[in-house]
């Protein structure tokens, strides 16, 4: 049994190792620990120069108006961060506050109401940062209490320091952490048609103006580009051409008045190229290489074995052919009802929605970011909790889970950070 | 199942270079030599920034003491000469040292959760780079800008302001709004350049009271800055000090290998990420002007020219000091690489001096034909819109550099993750 899951390892393992010793192999800079900083061995020079500049636009701060550095010159008026690598240190995964940094920035909330169509006064999420002379929208107060016999702990959110009221009875908070970014090119390209068929093992596929949403944890962003620019804007209040406006809503006159960051003949905060130049370097970091233990080899085959077993694999599709590439993100990319435990509190039915999150990367993580924070709003401390906390259409493969002898368990964890 | 392991193990993702598992010509005391001596060109170079931050510090003091007294004749002379120290005394060996980022040492360290515990560590030691020689400045944060007369801490006399307040308004809310280091000074001392023909034009009245609003807060300000600068190279330097407890111990009691990784990981990291990529060809690419570090004074050539050659004086073995009267030159990386392979060495010499013909054109030459470094004759910001092919002409010397310094690496028996 043994024998014949090992060896796709270690064909798998010879693969890695000839493209990681080659003398073109190139990493982005920024943190010490680059496993998330990988890039593509496919790139030209030109192509190379593009993603460093995109570097450099996604790493440095962005500066708040009048300012003389004029390409990055606008941040705000309300921000959450003020650059993508706050939220994405090294690239990878962010932690709510006080896990690593008291004032983390990368667990944001988004203002959703349950008819839908109707705008919050806070616009579509709280920023609870805003530059000098404006003053920011709102805070959110998290705490946490002990569920599932004091295994897990529950987050609540509630608005504080509000400038434009509470919230409406038909408004609710919708918690995101910022994921890591290594692979997210490779998962662009999967085929619209590979996550439609997806859906025969349930799951539901979020169709946006006809094109599969397939980034964010709400499945809502159909593409690169289109999860980068929504960010600029959402996130640091960096104007660009899919989303034109800052983010400030009616009832927000100081917003709205404050000075933007548009130079001269230019339209937006960021231009059209220099978007570009982030999106080519989400689309050039490589996937996250496995994460091996020579000494955990025989627990790391048997965890797979396991992870198929209790059925993991239905939602973490393991592999995808693309048109030049192999690749195992372990994700369908669909939405699934996640169960009442992950939706937020006094909710509609999309608040139990939950986009698959691709399981690549998880063996690097801690190396990375000091934290082992899982889900959506990083509340799971570890894989175990992750697995806990799998309600509605995961029911089953958790009920299977909490059958598995304790070994076992640890076997499917060891697999797990291995990936 | 052993062979597997011996696979296994040189596939292990480690954060830092592994040895290849194939024997290499190589001499272990040549190789202890050369670390030992760069470690004594970083605590050289450290301190040779130190002695220039603290003349910065010395002449701001009596530029703002001046300032203090309403003279202005004599507050825009040392206002003048503390430009001149910012330039030349305390940039020039800082840019140097700016190599010695890259491999988690002192200047740039932040904790890895990898299950051991460095020195730095253990005494719960902060890297300082963002402190020192974060960019892009926000302006507005700190002191008037064009289009806001009176935004800033200077401006917002409701925060007393103190060494501590400063350091902690960088990274006020988690994040950071760049207020320190020596571009808030260079900020403070020069202010916004909106012109290309010339660096930012601010006066000396801006420090004296009744000509400019919180001039006394200005003076406060740039007083407590250009402290800071000398506190905090003070602590990196210490770390470096021989014959201490502290990070060089650990860092020349390392195998010789880990060391010489991280030696070519810094010369790599500089010579192709960092002044290559992200200060020269980014500017190109990005095509802003103002897309230079030193973008207030205009003397971006210089952080260009000091940054390279903190690669030649690592590459060398060599330092000469700027305010301190040393010179250094011991067995460098260029020893090693002419005992694998001579003919490897003498191309990565001649990059050098393709790298540095490149950057020299945009200096004054004296009558005798001497380069004169510091005495910029075209300003990058200039050279960016105007000149592309001079700037082009750095760009391929360093990438070719890059690549060398990458074959060296791989005939020293290093495989490094950059």
């Amino acid at each position: 049994m043994s024998k014949v899951t090992f060896s796709p390892y270690l064909i798998f393992l010879l693969c890695i190792g000839i493209t990681s010793h080659s003398l073109q192999a190139k990493v982005l800079s920024g943190r010490f620990v680059k496993n998330f900083a990988q890039l593509r061995d496919d790139l030209t020079k030109s192509e190379l120069a593009k993603v460093k500049a995109g570097h450099s636009l996604f790493s440095k701060p962005w500066v708040q108006p009048p300012s003389s550095t004029f390409l990055r010159n606008g941040l705000g008026p309300h921000f959450n961060a003020v650059s993508c690598m706050s939220c994405h240190p090294g690239f990878g995964r962010g932690a709510p506050p006080h896990v690593v940094h008291p004032k983390d920035p990368a667990l944001l909330f988004k203002v959703r109401s349950i008819n839908k169509n109707q705008e919050s006064s806070y616009g579509d999420q709280i920023q609870p940062m805003a530059i000098i002379g404006i003053t920011p929208e709102a805070t959110v107060q998290i705490e946490y209490t002990q569920t599932f016999n004091g295994k897990l702990i529950k987050p609540h959110y509630q608005l504080k320091d509000y400038q434009f009221g509470p919230l409406k009875s038909n408004e609710y908070l919708s918690p995101r952490i910022a994921p890591h970014l290594a692979g997210l090119g490779l998962l662009n390209r999967i085929k619209e048609e590979d996550i439609l068929e997806n859906q025969r093992n349930g799951g539901k596929a979020r169709l946006i103006k006809g094109r599969v949403g397939r980034f964010g944890w709400k499945a809502d962003r159909i593409d690169l580009r289109h999860q980068v620019a929504a960010a600029f804007q959402g996130d640091l209040g960096i104007t660009n051409p899919l989303f034109s406006n800052q983010p400030c809503t009616e009832e927000q006159i100081d917003c709205l008045n404050s000075p933007d960051g548009i130079e001269e003949e230019h339209q937006f905060e960021i231009s059209e190229k220099h978007l570009g130049f982030v999106v080519d370097l989400m689309d050039a970091i490589d996937a996250p290489k496995r994460q091996i233990d020579p000494d955990k080899i025989s627990f790391i085959e048997k965890g797979s074995t396991l992870f198929q077993k209790i059925n993991c694999q239905s939602c973490h599709r393991e592999s995808y052919q693309l048109d030049d590439r192999f690749i195992s993100p372990y994700t369908d990319l669909l939405l699934h009802d996640m169960g009442e435990g992950l939706a937020s509190e006094r909710s509609d039915r999309d608040s139990y929605m939950w986009k698959t999150p691709p399981l690549w990367g998880l063996g690097s993580q801690k190396k990375v970011n000091s934290h082992t924070r899982l889900l959506h709003d990083g509340r799971a401390r570890n894989i175990e909790e992750a697995i806990l906390w799998h309600g509605g259409e995961a029911t089953m493969s958790r009920e299977a889970y909490l059958k598995l002898s304790k070994t076992e368990k640890e076997e499917l964890h060891y697999f797990l950070e291995s990936l | 199942m052993l062979r597997n392991t011996l696979i296994l193990a040189s596939l292990l993702g480690s954060a830092q270079a592994v040895a290849y598992p194939v024997p290499y010509q190589r001499s272990v005391e040549l190789e202890k030599e050369v670390i030992e001596n760069y470690a004594q060109l970083v605590f050289l170079n450290y301190s040779d920034a130190l002695a220039g931050a603290t003349k910065l510090h010395v002449s701001v003091k009596s530029f703002v003491t001046a300032a203090a007294t309403g003279n202005t004749q004599l507050s825009q002379k040392l206002m003048d000469v503390t430009k001149s120290v910012w330039t030349t005394e305390a940039r020039m060996p800082y840019g140097q040292s700016e190599i010695f980022r890259f491999y988690n040492g002192p200047i740039d360290f932040e904790p890895i959760n990898d299950g051991t515990t460095s020195y730095l560590e253990s005494i719960n030691f902060e890297g300082v780079e963002g402190l020192l020689n974060a960019w892009p400045l926000d302006e507005a944060y700190i002191d008037y800008v064009e289009g806001a007369p009176n935004t800033g801490l200077i401006n917002d006399r409701s925060v007393s302001l103190s060494k501590d307040v400063i350091v902690s308004m960088n990274e006020l809310n988690g994040e950071k709004n760049i207020s320190t280091g020596y571009h808030a000074v260079e900020f403070l001392l020069w202010g916004q350049d909106r012109d290309q023909m010339s660096a930012g034009k601010r006066m000396a009245t801006d420090y004296i009271d009744g000509e400019k609003e919180n001039a006394d807060r200005r003076r406060e300000y740039l007083g407590l800055l250009s402290g800071t600068i000398v506190e905090h190279l003070g602590k990196v330097t210490a770390q470096w000090t021989p014959a201490s407890t502290n990070y060089r111990k650990e860092f020349v009691g390392r195998d010789s290998r880990e060391g010489l990784a991280f030696l070519f990981t810094a010369m790599i990291s500089m010579a192709g990420d960092e002044l290559k990529s992200e200060r020269i060809e980014n500017a190109l690419l990005l095509e802003d002007q103002e897309e230079e570090h030193s973008c207030f004074s205009d003397t971006t050539v210089n952080d260009i020219y000091t940054n390279a050659l903190g690669v030649k004086n690592v590459y060398y073995g060599q330092y000469t000091g700027t305010n301190m009267n040393v010179s250094l030159d011991g067995a460098g990386v260029d020893e090693l690489v002419e005992f694998v392979n001579p003919t490897l060495n003498a191309e990565i010499k001649a990059a050098f001096e393709n790298v540095f013909s490149g950057i020299n054109a945009f200096y004054a030459t004296d009558a005798a034909g001497n380069v004169e470094v510091g005495n910029i004759v075209l300003p990058f910001d200039v050279a960016i819109t105007s000149e592309q092919s001079k700037v082009q002409k750095i760009v391929d010397d360093l990438d070719h550099l890059d690549e060398l310094l990458r074959e060296a690496a791989t005939e020293l028996g290093l495989a490094l993750e950059i």
